[in-house]
């Protein structure tokens, strides 16, 4: 009897654990979504500025654009 | 009864070894953990109180790279350099802009970080609007973030000691007069030969830094 509770116990919060580390993949996944989203929409408005010659061309368009 | 506790024992070792396998799988913290590892590795100042009694930028740039203790808390105590000639609201204002975009630069996604010094610069990309229908103030606090971000990694670069105090101090002494430029309202034909005297010398220590990594 005791050794049936003990495997319930273990068995529910085994499945707890997967359940859990299943969705702080689903949520990873969607950030990565997201930030492609983002991407898109930027790219739109400009460079996405990674190295430091994308923040000199950055730097030189921004100057470029005052009156 | 012996069958028992061994069974027991298994199962009990079973859940505690998901719970080690979740902790050893998370990341939540690693951010953390290296933030800590930073601070055991600083460099405990010698004997210098402030770097605010010496005369020009220059010195006082050095100065804070020599002491990295005072230059912390500096930073909190005293106005930012390029903020120093703007008087009254404009200064105030150069003041809230290095404020507001602290959180910026701990992004390390480019796009999420660039999202962020548009948005604090007063740029707001939602709208659908162009970069260049946007007033020109928001324009120049967004050069000065970009300029702040080359700024900070210099910073870390001398901190990792990659480049000398000296090419350190000369190019961000560079980047702060840029700045004060900017906020002063020069014109565009004055910052540009600035800013291409700054590039050349940040190219030229990167190039003797990967050279030093090649040999």
């Amino acid at each position: 009897m005791k050794l049936l509770i003990w495997v319930i116990v273990a068995i529910v919060v085994v499945g707890g654990l997967a359940w859990f580390l299943s969705a702080d993949k689903s949520e990873s996944s969607s950030q990565q979504q997201q930030q492609t989203d983002n991407a898109e929409q930027l790219s739109e408005d400009g460079r996405i500025i990674s190295t430091d010659e994308d923040v000199f061309s950055e730097i030189d368009d921004a100057l470029n654009t005052l009156e | 009864m012996i069958k028992h506790t061994f069974a027991s024992s298994i199962i009990i070792l079973v859940i505690l070894s998901t719970f080690a396998l979740a902790a050893g799988t998370s990341t939540g913290n690693s951010r953390n953990a290296s933030v800590v590892s930073v601070e055991v590795d600083e460099v405990p100042a010698v004997s210098v109180n402030t770097c605010e009694d010496k005369a020009d930028v220059r010195s006082r740039i050095k100065c804070r790279f020599e002491n990295t203790v005072v230059a912390k808390r500096e930073a909190v105590e005293f106005v930012e350099e390029a903020c120093r000639d703007s008087q009254g609201e404009k200064r105030e204002a150069c003041n809230q802009l290095y404020k507001r975009s602290k959180a910026c630069y701990n992004n390390s996604d480019a796009i999420a970080k660039k999202r962020c010094f548009l948005e604090k610069s007063g740029i707001n990309i939602n709208r659908g609007g162009t970069f260049r229908a946007a007033p020109d103030e928001s324009k120049r606090n967004y050069v000065i973030l970009l300029l702040y971000n080359l700024q900070e990694k210099i910073e870390g670069m001398q901190e990792n000691g990659n480049i000398t105090t000296d090419q350190a101090t000369s190019l961000v002494t560079k980047i702060v007069e840029i700045k004060k430029m900017i906020l002063s309202g020069a014109k565009r034909s004055e910052i540009v030969p600035k800013m291409q005297e700054f590039k050349k010398e940040f190219r030229l220590v990167i190039s003797s830094l990967k050279g030093d990594s090649a040999q």
